[in-house]
């Protein structure tokens, strides 16, 4: 045989090979994945896993939840949120923030939350994202691919597709690492030491699972909770983030007249016209889903938002039913969301920021209260 | 042969373009240096230049900090306060292998055993050539220069066969050492929270996790040379079924080892050798010496060389004696018995070297037998699993290193019939993608 | 004294250094080919070798040894011109 010949043999055994490799690893991981039932999809990560079993023990009383990013765990203190909408159904409400949070993981995480458990939930709230790509700094991760199956994959490739607003090498990056962390979840990457180690981690998370006081509810003022994640040295990051927005608040600056220039083209309609209409049926069957639960699902946009989450959440924003949203990033609505004062850095509100966060969603609830009240809103 | 080069300067590139540059900057540097050795009359001129910059190059990197900051304490001791300024560099990638190369490069020439490189391509392909980069090995440039020369045509069995040892490299490296890894940490970050036999375990298993490490890396890195058409120094040959410190580093980092005997030991030995036998303790001291500098610029790298030079010396020293001792034994007795001795050794010396400072060492050594705390035994927080698997795969090695009979795996797995043969690779590719280390565990926060 | 001369001598001394009484070198004998024949026995050899025929070889010139016919080769140079 020739030289050619055999080096196109090879290439091609090597592909064969690798089919063969990938199907009997989805295999291996299916049959035994299957069997580790009480492995709970919460597993990857310290604060995802310590968030839902809080939120586990105070399912019989919580009946308000927040689901977000870390500008909603650091944003929403369900304190002050109680107490200001006492005068309509007493809220219990529980902040169920986690960084870095967003779409499409987000989506998984409602179905988990919501959807698959019994709860006594009757608000949702649920920060809009744009789709998210894994950065490049956590792919491979466990975090990163716990998530994925056909499901969403399928969801989150058309949506990208679809989208009119994510440029072309945007997409390409993100169906690439999407791509790539579905196939590691598939073929079960790491994944023994997953299945083994979450025991030894479940004992050493149960442990401090004990220290949480009775009255947390999600919310975490600082970068990292120092109780419940690893991360000791929150107090010193905020000093540092303080620190260096108080140095330069250039970016923070940015980022208010970018939400003005966002709404202002918004209210033009500008823009408007390029709805994902696969994110956006997503979002509509979401809705219906959860109102056939007895949620009522409220979708936020939250303050401190990029040019690509504007581009592509204002206008699904606006394609949603008044009643289902609302919108506390408007920076000339609220230009205290984007003050110096507010801040722990450049995306984060701190404590009092959560308080003023709070507060201006309490006001818009209710409002949606006073409409469902009058019967204006037959949902 | 360009493609080579540009593939070497961008796999350089990836840890920053000013390592790049001082790589580059060295290799011309040694270009010339050769040859002008060879037209010089008196080469030991040039060449003690050559030498003496290439050390320099070494020790700016590797070792000015470690040394000044000696010097400014010895000097705070005394009162005097001189304050050498510490220099804040980045290491260019892999310098340390690079410039035991140009220095062997440049003997070579003096000695007469190697004609300076007038091509600078090849001169530089070899120096920079990517699979040796990271960690050796310490390649001659007598047998490698020669192989750029060499028209490389596509090989199946070659490409297989380096396939092969890519794959192996990957599963020593994934599922052993760094399942190791996670309980060697463990126990060496936290030091003073443990004690008692612990530690043995903790430089038993450090032992195979640096053999694994190490010898897996250097099996990838050889299976891509293999893969590209060129050979290359083995750089293991079964450490554990040593059965002296001197066989040992005749079968663990043998291009080093080599580098060293030929460079250090053998110049030195002879030039002494009319002390005799102690002309050669010395000798082999001094490169003992040498070799723990190389490996790192600390004092638990000079003392774990020290160590070692002193064991390879009472060996020189009771040769005569060991082998009328052994005579009285069964051969297989005989050889079983160095075994463990040289084992054992390796361990402790190991053991030593991992340790992050002096006085860590000494609180390892006098709480080995310290057993006031025998719940906190095996109560790591490291997974059996880990342990488990770990345990295994250092069986595995010792199997297949104790055992004398054990066929050439490559050449076994190439000769089995076909549906064999992929079930084989099937599973072994499944079993490092499952069982190995390779997701982070670290998921680092971006903001939102 | 010719070169198979010095190459006799040298074996009487190689048997000796390396304890074995049946060793026939010849020029080509190199390390590889005699078991006994390692570093440390090599610098032995070398001493012993210097004192027979009352020489001092330069380090460059015994680095330089490839095999047996190396060595004599210099020492033919080094005896002659005496």
């Amino acid at each position: 045989m020739r030289n050619s010949d055999l080096m196109k043999q090879l290439l091609l055994k090597l592909l064969l090979l690798s089919i063969l490799v990938i199907i009997s690893a989805s295999a291996v991981k299916y049959i035994f994945y299957q069997q580790k039932e009480d492995l709970p999809w919460a597993f990857v990560s310290n604060q995802i896993y310590l968030k839902s079993k809080i939120y586990e023990k105070k399912q019989n009383s919580v009946n308000t939840i927040f689901i977000g990013s870390s500008v909603v765990r650091r944003g929403f203190n369900p304190e002050v949120f109680d107490s200001l909408t006492l005068n309509w159904r007493k809220p219990h409400s529980f902040n169920f923030g986690v960084n870095w949070m967003g779409t499409p993981e987000s989506l998984y995480m409602i179905d988990h939350i919501l959807l698959n458990n019994s709860s006594n939930l009757d608000y949702a709230f649920i920060e809009l994202s744009k789709l998210k790509y894994v950065d490049y700094a956590n792919l491979h991760t466990t975090r990163a691919t716990y998530w994925y199956n056909s499901e969403y994959m399928i969801f989150t490739v058309q949506a990208f597709l679809e989208s009119q607003t994510t440029k072309w090498f945007v997409k390409i990056a993100a169906l690439l690492t999407h791509a790539v962390s579905y196939l590691e979840n598939a073929i079960g990457l790491d994944h023994w030491h997953i299945v083994t180690d979450f025991e030894t981690r479940k004992s050493r998370l149960g442990d401090t699972l004990d220290f949480v006081p009775a009255n947390y509810l999600g919310f975490d003022a600082l970068a990292g909770n120092p109780e419940l994640d690893t991360e000791v040295n929150a107090e010193e990051n905020v000093q540092i983030g303080i620190k260096k927005l108080l140095n330069d608040s250039s970016g923070l600056h940015k980022r208010k007249l970018l939400s003005a220039a966002a709404f202002a083209d918004a209210e033009r309609n500008i823009g408007l016209d390029k709805v994902n209409q696969v994110y956006l049926e997503k979002l509509i069957s979401l809705k219906k889903e959860l109102l056939d639960r007895g949620i009522y699902p409220i979708f936020v946009l939250a303050p401190r938002a990029d040019k690509r989450q504007y581009e592509e959440v204002l206008p699904l924003f606006y394609a949603l039913p008044t009643q289902n949203r609302i919108n506390i990033a408007d920076s000339r609505k609220y230009p205290e969301l984007y003050s110096v004062q507010l801040s722990a850095d450049e995306t984060h509100l701190n404590k009092k920021g959560a308080a003023r966060f709070s507060e201006i969603l309490a006001n818009e609830y209710l409002k949606i209260m006073e409409l469902r009240k009058s019967g204006e809103i037959t949902q | 042969m360009f493609l080579l080069l540009l593939a070497s300067v961008i796999f350089y590139s990836f840890s920053g373009w000013q390592g790049l540059l001082i790589l580059v900057a060295i290799t011309g540097f040694n270009f010339y240096s050769g040859i002008l050795i060879d037209k010089a009359t008196n080469k030991n001129l040039p060449l003690t230049f050559a030498v003496v910059v290439n050390v320099l190059v070494l020790f700016i990197f590797k070792f000015y900090n470690f040394f000044f900051s000696e010097v400014n304490s010895l000097f705070s001791l005394l009162d005097i306060t001189v304050n050498f300024p510490m220099l804040n560099l980045i290491m260019p990638v892999g310098i340390s292998y690079f410039i035991l190369q140009a220095i062997g490069y440049n003997v070579d020439i003096q000695r007469e055993m190697q004609s300076p490189e007038k091509n600078f391509l090849v001169f530089a392909n070899y120096f920079l050539f990517f699979p040796k980069a990271l960690q050796g090995p310490v390649d001659r440039p007598r047998l490698l220069m020669p192989q750029f020369y060499e028209k490389k045509e596509f090989d199946y069995a070659r490409i297989t066969t380096g396939l092969r040892l890519i794959a192996w490299g990957l599963f020593k490296k994934l599922v052993i050492a760094d399942r190791l890894g996670f309980f060697v940490t463990e126990i060496y970050g936290n030091l003073h929270e443990y004690s008692g036999p612990i530690f043995l375990l903790a430089g038993f298993f450090y032992t195979f996790q640096l053999y694994a490490d190490f010898s897996g890396y250097m099996d990838m890195a050889l299976g891509v040379a293999t893969i590209l058409g060129f050979s290359m120094f083995r750089n293991f040959n079964k450490p554990f079924a040593a059965t002296s410190v001197t066989d040992f580093w005749k079968r663990w980092h043998i291009s080093l080892s080599t580098w060293l005997y030929e460079y250090v030991f053998n110049p030195v030995s002879l030039y002494k050798r009319n002390w005799g036998i102690w002309g050669m303790v010395f000798a082999v001291f001094i490169t003992f010496l040498l070799s723990g500098l190389w490996h790192g610029a600390s004092w638990i790298f000079i003392f774990w060389g020290m160590l070692n030079g002193i064991a390879l010396g009472y060996e020189i020293v009771t040769a005569k004696w060991r082998k009328s001792i052994f005579k009285k034994f069964s051969k297989a007795t005989a050889r079983n018995l160095s075994i463990a001795v040289t084992f054992i050794f390796t361990i402790l010396s190991f053991t030593f070297a991992r340790a992050n400072t002096p006085a860590d060492v000494v609180y390892i050594f006098t709480n080995v037998f310290n057993f006031s705390n025998p719940s906190g035994w095996l109560n790591t927080g490291v997974s059996n699993f880990d342990l488990i698997l770990g345990s295994l795969g250092v069986l595995l090695i010792l199997i297949l290193h104790w055992w004398q009979k054990v066929p050439d795996m490559n050449l076994a797995i190439a000769e089995l019939p076909v549906l064999w043969r992929w079930s084989f690779y099937c599973l072994a590719i499944v079993f490092i993608l499952q069982f190995g280390v390779i997701s982070g565990s670290g998921f680092i926060y971006a903001q939102f | 004294m010719s070169h198979i001369e010095i190459l006799d001598q040298i074996n009487a001394i190689f048997r000796r250094v390396f304890e074995n009484d049946s060793l026939q070198i010849q020029m080509e004998t190199s390390a590889d080919d005699v078991d006994e024949w390692d570093s440390l026995n090599h610098t032995v050899m070398i001493v012993e070798v210097e004192k027979h025929f009352n020489i001092k070889f330069k380090l460059k010139e015994v680095l330089s040894f490839q095999n047996v016919g190396d060595m004599v080769n210099i020492i033919h140079s080094k005896v002659t011109s005496a």
